[in-house]
């Protein structure tokens, strides 16, 4: 794909010991953090998943074995989370529109596109709380299977219900904290605080939301598909 | 990354001679949208791979599942990565950056599988990948 825009492929270098602007190479160094942070979370999933029970001739359904995609998915209500997941492609879309208005110096655009953002933002938030409501009335919380995989019928691992709420709880408080910032953003934008020469902030609040975003991505599919 | 206030910035584009040059690189809005429509295509294609591949029922997921939905995931994430966070166009230091995160933590997932797991069975077809370690008799 070489549709990229024919200027000089970089901007000119910042005044810095790198030649990269300070605050991009922390929102970076950040990003890595995160990577980190939910590398451990995913990992720690993966692992304690691998080394739970698996079934056997002699005992079909052993003490704290995971809970089978048959069995969960149909609580999880894998379509309205798709559908999330798609809001927050979406998202990013608009997002990235947000940063090409300014770009272009188009301020209303700006606007508006960090609107449809907010908007998208809140209702993937609205969408998580509304799911996590449900799960609770099937039975699935932090340290609770729904009651025909608990203690007293097939015994799965609870382990499960918490890392689900750990990987997604953590990622709905980013998805928030992103809202809340993205609000900020729509105020200042609206009272034409960005120009077309110093929009620093949106670019680096870009960064941010599509790494929650690419974080979804890979949690919707370990979570929810595997 | 403030460049030289132009005198004029309303709605139309800057009319200082290199402010287009030096704050607007990177996909054109096509390209945005070509994106957006793979995405949403990967997705569709993503939510029907289990159905596909497994019938659902097995204790983990086989190989043959992880692959298929671990490549599209990756494939996602990487057109975020470089279109949207536009580490296609910046500058490579960023995408080293992420690279390192990315080995630093493999490393550690791999001691922790092999240091606490054991060495892994990786079944393609059947019963999925599993750990001798944690197999009963």
């Amino acid at each position: 794909m070489s549709a990229h825009v024919d200027a000089p492929a970089l901007a000119a270098p910042a005044a810095t010991a790198t030649g990269l602007p300070s605050r991009k190479l922390a929102v970076w160094l950040f990003l890595g953090s995160e990577i980190l942070f939910f590398s451990a979370l995913i990992f720690s999933y993966i692992v304690l998943r691998m080394t739970s029970p698996l079934p056997t001739p002699a005992d079909p359904n052993p003490v704290g074995m995971w809970p089978t995609p048959h069995e969960i998915q149909h609580i999880l209500n894998i379509p309205l989370t798709a559908l999330n997941t798609f809001l927050l492609i979406v998202s990013s879309v608009s997002v990235v529109m947000a940063l090409d208005a300014v770009q272009k110096g188009n301020k209303k655009a700006l606007t508006r596109w960090l609107g449809v953002t907010l908007v998208l933002g809140i209702t993937f938030l609205s969408i998580q709380g509304y799911e996590y409501v449900k799960l609770e009335d099937h039975g699935l919380w932090f340290n609770r299977l729904p009651d025909e995989l608990g203690p007293q019928h097939l015994n799965r691992n609870v382990l499960m219900a918490t890392t689900f709420f750990a990987m997604t709880g953590f990622h709905g408080m980013h998805v928030l904290a992103g809202v809340i910032m993205l609000l900020i953003f729509f105020v200042k934008a609206k009272l034409g605080l960005y120009t077309q020469s110093d929009h620093e902030g949106i670019e680096l609040f870009g960064l941010y939301w599509h790494f929650v975003d690419l974080v979804w991505i890979i949690l919707f599919t370990i979570v929810y598909l595997l | 990354m403030s460049e030289h206030a132009p005198a004029a910035d309303a709605s139309a584009p800057d009319a200082h001679p290199n402010a287009h040059a030096s704050t607007h690189h990177g996909p054109t809005v096509k390209a945005y949208w070509i994106v957006f429509v793979l995405l949403a295509v990967l997705t569709l294609v993503e939510i029907q791979i289990p159905t596909m591949i497994d019938a659902g029922d097995r204790a983990r997921p086989s190989g043959m599942l992880v692959i298929g939905l671990m490549v599209t995931a990756l494939i996602k994430a990487g057109l975020v990565a470089a279109f949207y966070m536009h580490l296609k166009y910046d500058s490579r230091t960023y995408t080293y950056m992420m690279i390192v995160a990315t080995i630093v933590i493999m490393f550690f997932l791999w001691l922790l599988t092999w240091g606490t797991v054991g060495p892994l069975d990786f079944d393609l077809f059947s019963s999925g990948m599993t750990s001798i370690a944690s197999r009963s008799a």
